[in-house]
């Protein structure tokens, strides 16, 4: 009797520890079905992720769209394109929502116009009163209005990278694209390196218009846009005082701040015990 | 300013950093250790928090402005810290609160001190100690330290619910833990560690980590694909092609007997087998992996007849022939089966009112041969019933 108990503990103790373990851990967790893919309308995903998410639910993101130089960017209201503006157009989007906007000046064919989809379906946490200084990136670059106006469907799924598994490389210049292969979920791919921000579909399609008015169906009903304060530049800083101008003296070897900016020289990794040890008995 | 922890009296201290090029980093500078008029200038300087987020890996590597002063090695951040607005330079900013998200935690910063009261740097948050035994006044900062101790310096409050993959860390000590091994080497020094380590007058080696530091850099990237109109055509037939023709008849009760059938494979367009065979993707039904899903080679029971199969009658199939071609007999609408042969109807020779029908043409010789046999007679609403002309 005595034995049958002690075995009884034992189990109990043992289930109780594997209770734990598959509570704790959640890598122990069989592999799940994504609930969203790539392949859906523009509007799904953001309704989803609004149901989600009810934080985000009027939130204005900042954009940033981009282009070859020479592009503009028109964004519709009451049914109507607006004033094109010249990239780099800075907007604040409503997340969750579908924006369509007209992409005139293409570089190589002047006459075009390209009616792109963007949807947000997350934001960003800047610093209070910084997101202006942080909006998402949205990149069109040539190949993808040549291949737009071709008839292709360009998809991108702009991320934030995952500061710990992002590649430690400098990096300056067109935004990073990863090319996905045929039959790869952009969203899940997105979703590995880091969190899926804006989904921008490019193709061929035209608007449809009726008495001069575009259809509010093509213009997603025209959601609202705001806007974004501009970045001060340096000279701004400047004439605001922010900023202050240092003259350098014509002979500033000698002076203090030449040797707070000299940059300190390192010993290598080798022998720099070696000079430990040397300072050492120079001291003693 | 000299690090002087209690139970040690420094001789001398270098700084090691996880850095190819650049090991002088320490966030001591964060401390104000040394009053740096370079450093101020940076943090005064609101376009240096733009280029830090431009190049935010770049800064990950650490390539970091090392200032030296006097006999020691200070070095200084090339970065500076989120959380003050007005070191920004923003005109308009005052300190004000980090947004908050319910139900998320801070990703830092055990609570080893809190200040009891307001501190310009950290605003009464919860803060780490550079050095557990350092003897630090105050920074500099007017207003800095409170009653409970010197402010030693405030690492970034950060604020709860941010996500951490928008900042970049650098400092402290990260597991695992940096250790001095008997040769005077490092190990667990990670990228984005910063230790001090420094000798003693008694020969003694020591590391101190210096104080973590986030830095608002969030970096953007995209997933791409641009589909042609070719492939989007060839997507579309494919699908519709597998929903139309199952490699799989689910609803046969019984396996097959004999496959001989002569089936082609499923079509889909733009078939290419060499990439889905690198690739080793054959269970995703998209784009360019066009392998074939699969066959039907079998036949189902009702239909599993040599005269089918092969077109010999054998006599002892005679039985099931006769339940099947009833079966199809009583979905039939017309009477009597009309053949037309080259524009002509066939003349008919021989008719019996029962299955198993045989039609005999005097055009030269037999040109067709036709069954009709179907899987059940009755049936409910709902049900399927197969029939099949052969």
């Amino acid at each position: 009797m005595k034995l049958a108990s002690v075995q009884l503990c034992v189990a109990l103790s043992g289930s109780i520890c594997i209770a734990q373990q598959m509570v704790q851990s959640p890598k122990s967790l069989p592999p799940m079905n994504p609930l969203l893919s790539d392949d859906q309308p523009p509007g799904v995903i953001g309704a989803i992720q609004l149901k989600r998410n009810g934080a985000l639910c009027g939130y204005m993101q900042p954009v940033e769209l981009r282009g070859p130089e020479g592009v503009e960017f028109s964004f519709a209201t009451d049914g109507f394109f607006g004033e094109p503006i010249k990239q780099p157009a800075r907007v604040a989007l409503m997340v969750g929502v579908p924006y369509r906007i007209k992409i005139t000046g293409i570089p190589f064919a002047p006459e075009a116009e390209l009616f792109p989809s963007i949807e947000l379906i997350d934001r960003t946490y800047p610093p209070a009163e910084k997101a202006h200084r942080f909006p998402v990136p949205i990149e069109f670059a040539e190949l993808e209005f040549d291949a737009a106006r071709r008839g292709d469907l360009i998809s991108r799924v702009v991320y934030l990278e995952d500061s710990a598994n992002a590649e430690p490389v400098s990096y300056v210049g067109p935004q990073r694209i990863y090319e996905a292969n045929p039959g790869e979920d952009m969203l899940q791919t997105a979703d590995i390196y880091g969190r899926p921000l804006a989904i921008v579909k490019l193709g061929s399609r035209v608007p449809t218009s009726t008495d001069g008015m575009i259809s509010e169906e093509f213009l997603f009903g025209s959601p609202p846009i705001g806007v974004v304060k501009a970045i001060p530049d340096a000279e701004q800083l400047y004439e605001q005082g922010i900023f202050q101008r240092y003259e350098v003296e014509p002979n500033a070897k000698d002076s203090q701040a030449f040797i707070q900016a000299k940059p300190i020289v390192v010993p290598e990794l080798a022998n720099r015990h070696a000079i430990s040890s040397q300072r050492i008995s120079d001291s003693k | 300013m000299m690090i002087a922890p209690k139970s040690q009296s420094p001789k001398h201290w270098m700084i090691s950093k996880a850095s190819a090029t650049a090991i002088g980093l320490l966030m001591l500078a964060g401390c104000q250790a040394v009053p740096n008029t370079a450093s101020r200038n940076m943090q005064s300087n609101p376009m240096a928090h733009d280029q830090s987020r431009m190049t935010s890996v770049q800064q990950d590597v650490r390539s970091s402005q090392a200032v030296a002063a006097n006999d020691s090695y200070v070095a200084q951040a090339s970065y500076q810290m989120p959380v003050d607005g007005a070191d920004y330079g923003d005109p308009e900013l005052a300190r004000l609160p980090m947004p908050q998200m319910p139900g998320m935690m801070p990703v830092a910063y055990p609570a080893s001190h809190v200040h009891s009261e307001r501190c310009p740097h950290c605003s009464g948050q919860s803060y780490q100690p550079v050095y557990a035994n350092g003897d630090f006044s105050n920074c500099g900062v007017a207003g800095c330290g409170t009653s409970s101790g010197p402010c030693n310096v405030c690492p970034p409050a950060l604020p709860g619910g941010i996500d951490p993959q928008e900042y970049i860390f650098d400092g402290g000590d990260q597991d695992p833990a940096v250790r001095i091994k008997q040769d005077y080497s490092l190990v667990g020094l990670g990228p984005e560690d910063t230790v001090v380590e420094f000798t003693t007058e008694d020969g003694r080696e020591y590391a101190e980590t210096g104080c973590r530091t986030a830095i608002y850099a969030p970096r953007f990237a995209s997933v791409r694909r641009i589909q042609s109109y070719g492939e989007q055509d060839g997507v579309l037939a494919a699908r519709a092609t597998l929903k139309q023709q199952p490699a799989i008849h689910v609803h046969a009760p019984t396996p097959p007997l004999l496959a001989a059938k002569k089936q082609g494979p499923i079509p889909e367009s733009n078939v290419d087998v060499v990439e889905a065979f690198r690739e080793r993707n054959r269970g995703v039904p998209i784009l360019m992996n066009q392998a074939p899903r699969g066959w039907s080679n079998f036949y189902k029971p009702y239909e599993d007849l040599q005269l089918i199969r092969t077109g010999e009658a054998n006599t002892t199939e005679g039985p099931q022939l006769i339940k099947y071609a009833t079966n199809a007999i009583a979905w039939s609408t017309v009477d009597e089966l009309m053949v037309l042969v080259d524009n002509a109807e066939a003349e008919l020779v021989v008719s019996e009112d029962h299955p198993e029908e045989i039609f005999t043409y005097e055009l030269g010789g037999a040109r067709i041969r036709m069954c009709k046999v179907a899987s059940q007679q009755s049936a409910n609403v709902g049900d399927v019933v197969d029939v099949m002309t052969t």
